[in-house]
């Protein structure tokens, strides 16, 4: 009798029976859409090479993703679009015109080591593009093929033009001589992204258009990059920098020489510069990488704007956004660790 | 308007569906279906016989112990098997099956009607457990034992529960709005017995005319107020009720009581008035028959017993319907054939066409799940140990005090089924527990 | 230079007297034959002698509160080893080896399953997706929890390559239904189904399944065979695997295992000199026996 009323075997299941229409996928290719426009931006200031910098290792990610996983025995899933976002965030840190072994060499070691050693997706300590970014680093660095930063082309075609100057890039200013930063910079080149550097972090404007997106889709916490770059812009107030003469001076104590709106600009430019805006709303959020609970996060992204800036400012590197997300990505056990919220009832 | 603080999730509602069909009392089955263990607490004891001829309200399975209620026939007719069989929940216990004689004739002792108010509070709670009165919510606790707190545990605040959160289910809205005088009356009778001076009737703001219904009814009264509560899941969760009415947050392994608070659903509250004022036992309930697999989704009235099939057939049930929920689609059970019985704890039957195939992946951290959760738990690392079977853990990480409530499911981007993982500790670590204590 | 070398040499020798201070200070009388007890053993720690892992079983026997057959994976070989090692002497043990009681490949699915791919979890949801409630529910937790390799799903079904088998009891602690036991290998007839429902409801599920006909009852000469509960159960005391019953089951349900264990080199079991100079001809048999499972 019963049998007669259903064509089919009916399913059962734990429950709940009903489900987010959130998927992983759909998270990693929100990803890449958020990264969109930093990518048209590359294109536009670097030309077409560094397009195919860009496609170069997306798509060795996939590939090596793919024969990872196959060798493994496991499903592939190259679909849900993470090996792709590791590819182009790993771009996105490389300088536009190096050679095209490096994004090959670099995705390779991002999917294959810094990610598929360690279990695959959701097991890896650490970000997978920014391993392989720091693996280049170490691997590339005296052949200056990491460490040098193109003068900008004319928009689409790459050419450089004819009486375009060499100049620091604005990090490094920043760290030598900060209080002459605005002679060569302005704050607006920082935020439109018309300064040399790596491929993604032309624009402050279009990163931030990005991760708010991300932050409006409920993918990543705002904590984090808002404590990211905050920590950033406080402690490059706070802490000594070099004054004109290369000694170390406390900004906010020569108010009245250097005056309140260079150091706010300083502050500023210490924000918009380098890779921090990438790396705050694109590597730290990292869901794989960064700790559970909210105020994980906050601790999380503070960390990382502590290391920055330390590095940053006395470091021997220029730009230390890399390596303070990959020492906290580290830490990231014990932050969950100590940050585990009071349970319903509990007594604290 | 309030809400509780932490987690929850906004599913569906679904409501729609169903919300605006009145209750409907079926044609009695012809066959009914009575396992005598329906509400959590001992099996209940049959003590009819098979041939023996049954009355409507006769009691057909005692009380076995304090925590535990004696059934009741929902019609007349013939007892033709008592035999074991499988209960939704995976037990197995005996099953009465009466053959209807199309009578339903009622027995003697049901026909009083009584006024509650000269009662005293031990005559009232006899009347309650001799009818048989567990919550109506889903849970299925025998209420006499919910209304008899400990002498050291005094009770100050009775919440009515008329959150009805989960979604497609509005058999509670329905007897908010339509049984309103029943409702608040069996309130009424409840604060006589645990001699509390106030009550909330808590209400989401997807249910506004049933609060207000429920507001107007109680207004001249002291003591009684209702209150709106923003919408979210799982509001109807007693501890996040607690929470959001009056800020209170039960400590893990406590009862409401334990915060000087009673919970009851409105389903149990009109059964209450029923049974204290017209003697009548729990022999039938409401129940949300809806889902898109279901033609003319309704809400009916229903005798204890009626097998699910019989409800199905009536409201047109799609063949190619694919899963079958008593309860809700958050915390009800799936089941494989349609010939359970609607029980005591039955508030709804959903037949679903749409199942989403979603296959499970590895967890990739996202957080969600932990910031989902009412009782702030870090769901992904309980699964994290469950599924490294690390049992010593299970305690401090909190699986134990796991509701079950399903928003960490819900929210999971990767689809993993955590709360399955958390029934599975449970009974791996009552094994584990025994296990221990043998050692020593 | 020198000054420092001084500096290095002088702290070598303090640390170096520090820790000969130290060492004698804090000295722990460790009998030696713990080590060697546990070098003895076979280091899997799969906690079958009831004790956390091997280290605590070889320290429990040197005190005495051990028995030295107690290491079952290690069965009469480590046994002996152990018993030089202690100066007792050694009863002999046979080997036990785990019996699956189902042989349901073909039992269908009451439902269409959804949920976490484990026996554990899929026994809570009614019981398990099978027709046969007290079946083989075929999702392998048998297979990872053997710490020997012994266990492989095939067609549905765990089959137990008994040369690998050390009794563990892992597999006997992680079926939900509990379809495991642990028998002698010396004992050959078993019957392959825990079913207790009535014949004819098995038949509806299950082709091999015991329907409690009683013709093994009726046919057994050493009273050694009896249904319980509409179930054929074995009293393995009075069984002498003479495998009447094996031809007399209409289901095949009782299945008798003297075959199978030939081509493995299990049977007939072997004397421990036997063993020895067989020893390779067992292992030329064991691949053939992985490429069964």
């Amino acid at each position: 009798m019963a049998d007669a009323l259903f064509e089919n075997k009916l399913i059962v299941g734990p429950s709940p029976h009903v489900g987010t229409c959130d998927s992983v996928s759909r998270i990693m290719w929100s990803v890449v859409i958020a990264l969109v426009p930093a990518f048209f931006v590359a294109a536009l200031n670097f030309g077409l090479y560094a397009v195919a910098v860009a496609l170069v290792s997306i798509i060795t990610a996939v590939i090596v993703e793919a024969a990872v996983q196959k060798f493994r025995g496991v499903p592939i899933t190259v679909s849900d679009g993470s090996a792709v976002v590791t590819g182009l965030l790993l771009a996105f840190t490389l300088p536009p015109d190096v050679p095209l072994y490096i994004p090959v060499i670099g995705s390779a070691f991002a999917i294959g080591i810094a990610k598929h050693a360690f279990g695959g997706l959701g097991c890896n300590i650490w970000n997978p593009a920014l391993a392989g970014r720091a693996f280049l680093l170490a691997a590339y660095s005296s052949n200056i093929v990491m460490t040098k930063w193109p003068i900008l082309g004319t928009p689409f075609t790459g050419n450089v033009a004819i009486d375009a100057v060499t100049k620091a890039t604005p990090l490094a200013v920043l760290k030598t001589a900060p209080l002459a930063f605005f002679k060569s910079y302005s704050l607006m080149e920082l935020f439109l992204g018309r300064i040399a550097g790596s491929m993604g972090e032309m624009s402050a404007l279009v990163l931030i258009i990005g991760g708010l997106f991300l932050i409006f889709k409920g993918y990543i916490n705002w904590r984090l990059p808002l404590g990211f770059i905050l920590t950033v812009a406080v402690l490059t107030v706070l802490l000594p920098v070099r004054d004109s003469h290369g000694e170390f001076i406390v900004l906010w104590r020569h108010l009245d020489t250097v005056g309140f709106n260079q150091i706010i600009g300083i502050s500023l430019a210490q924000v918009l510069s380098g890779g921090l805006m990438l790396g705050a709303f694109f590597m730290a959020t990292d869901m794989v990488t960064s700790p559970l609970s909210g105020r994980g996060q906050l601790i999380f992204g503070i960390g990382c704007g502590v290391l920055t800036a330390i590095i940053r400012l006395y470091g021997g590197y220029p730009e230390g956004v890399c390596y303070s997300i990959l020492i906290m990505n580290t830490a990231v056990w014990l932050i969950d660790k100590h940050t585990v919220p009071r349970f319903f009832g509990a007594r604290k | 308007m309030k809400t509780f603080k932490d987690g929850g999730i906004h599913p569906p509602e679904m409501k729609q569906l169903s919300k605006d069909s009145k209750l409907e009392r079926i044609e009695l089955p012809k066959q009914l279906i009575f396992p005598v263990s329906q509400h959590i607490g001992a099996p209940a004891k049959a003590i009819v016989s098979v041939g023996d001829e049954v009355l409507k309200g006769q009691v057909i399975a005692e009380a076995n112990g304090f925590v535990s209620v004696p059934i009741h026939a929902s019609t007349s007719g013939k007892v033709v098997t008592i035999e074991p069989r499988t209960t939704v929940l995976g037990k197995i216990c005996d099953h009465i099956v009466i053959e209807s004689d199309g009578q339903d004739k009622w027995s003697e002792e049901n026909k009083r009607s009584r006024e509650w108010k000269d009662l005293g509070k031990d005559k009232i709670k006899s009347f309650i457990k001799d009818a048989g009165i567990v919550g109506m919510g889903g849970a299925a606790f025998p209420t006499h034992v919910k209304l008899s707190p400990p002498d050291d545990r005094p009770i100050d605040t009775l919440i009515l529960n008329g959150i009805e959160c989960e979604p497609y289910l509005t058999c509670d809205y329905r007897l908010m709005m339509e049984k309103t005088k029943g409702v608040i009356e069996g309130l009424r009778i409840i604060m006589k017995v645990l001699g509390v001076e106030r009550a909330i009737i808590g209400v989401e703001a997807n249910k506004q005319d049933a609060f207000e219904a429920m507001r107007d009814a109680c207004w001249a009264d002291d003591g009684i107020s209702a209150e709106l509560l923003k919408v979210k899941y799982p509001q109807g969760a007693e501890k996040q009720l607690i929470e959001a009415l009056i800020g209170r947050e039960v400590p893990p392994g406590k009862l409401p009581l334990d915060v000087g608070v009673v919970v009851q659903n409105v389903g149990t509250a009109y059964a209450v008035y029923e049974a204290v004022t017209q003697s009548k036992p729990l022999i039938e309930r409401a129940v949300t028959v809806t889902g898109d697999g279901i033609s003319k989704p309704a809400n009916l009235i229903v005798p204890i017993g009626t097998p699910i099939s019989d409800l199905l057939q009536r409201q047109g049930v799609n063949p190619k319907t694919k899963k079958l929920i008593l309860g809700g689609p958050m915390m009800g059970i799936a089941v494989p054939t349609p010939e359970f019985p609607v029980t005591k704890g039955t508030s709804g039957i959903l037949a679903l066409m749409k199942i989403p195939n979603y296959m499970p992946g590895p967890c990739i951290r996202c957080g969600k799940c932990v910031s989902v959760c009412p009782l702030r738990g870090m769901a992904a690392e309980m699964v994290a140990a469950i599924e490294a079977g690390q049992v010593e853990k299970y305690e401090h990480l909190h699986v134990l005090d796991c509701v079950e409530c399903g928003t960490c499911t819900f929210a999971c981007p990767s689809h993993r089924t955590l709360v399955h993982y958390v029934k599975q500790a449970k009974a791996e670590y009552q094994a584990w527990k025994a296990e221990q204590q043998n050692k020593k | 230079m020198l000054p420092s070398l001084m500096i290095l040499g002088f702290l070598g020798l303090l640390f170096g007297f520090g820790l000969f201070i130290a060492s004698r200070v804090f000295r722990v009388n460790v009998d030696v034959r713990i080590a060697r007890v546990e070098h003895a053993l076979p280091g899997a720690n799969c906690g079958a002698c009831g004790l956390a892992g091997c280290g605590a079983f070889a320290k429990a026997i040197v005190h005495g509160s051990a028995d030295i057959t107690g290491c079952i994976p290690g069965g009469d070989s480590v046994a002996h080893l152990v018993a030089d090692i202690m100066g007792v002497e050694a009863k002999e043990v046979e080997k036990d080896v785990a019996i699956l009681r189902c042989q349901g490949k073909d039992v269908q699915d009451r439902y269409e399953y959804q949920g976490v791919k484990t026996c554990a979890a899929a026994a809570l949801i009614h019981g398990g997706p099978k027709s046969c409630l007290e079946g083989c529910i075929g999702f392998g937790d048998c297979c990872k929890v053997c710490p020997f390799d012994a266990l492989h799903m095939k067609d549905g079904l765990p089959v137990v390559d008994e040369a690998k088998c050390k009794s563990c009891g892992k597999c006997v602690e992680a079926c939900p239904k509990g379809l495991f036991d642990l028998q002698p290998i010396g004992k050959l007839v078993h019957v392959r189904c825990k079913n207790h429902e009535l014949g004819k409801f098995v038949r509806k599920s299950c082709a091999v399944g015991c329907i409690a006909c009683k013709k093994c009852e009726k046919i057994c000469k050493f009273d050694a065979v009896h249904i319980e509960n509409n179930l054929a159960v074995f009293d393995y005391e009075k069984c002498v695997s003479c495998g009447l019953c094996v031809k007399e089951c209409p289901t095949g349900t009782i299945v008798n295992l003297r075959m199978e264990r030939k081509t493995i080199g299990l049977w007939p079991i072997k004397k421990k000199e036997e063993v020895k100079t067989e020893a390779v001809e067992s292992d030329a048999a064991q691949p053939q026996s992985e490429a069964q499972s």
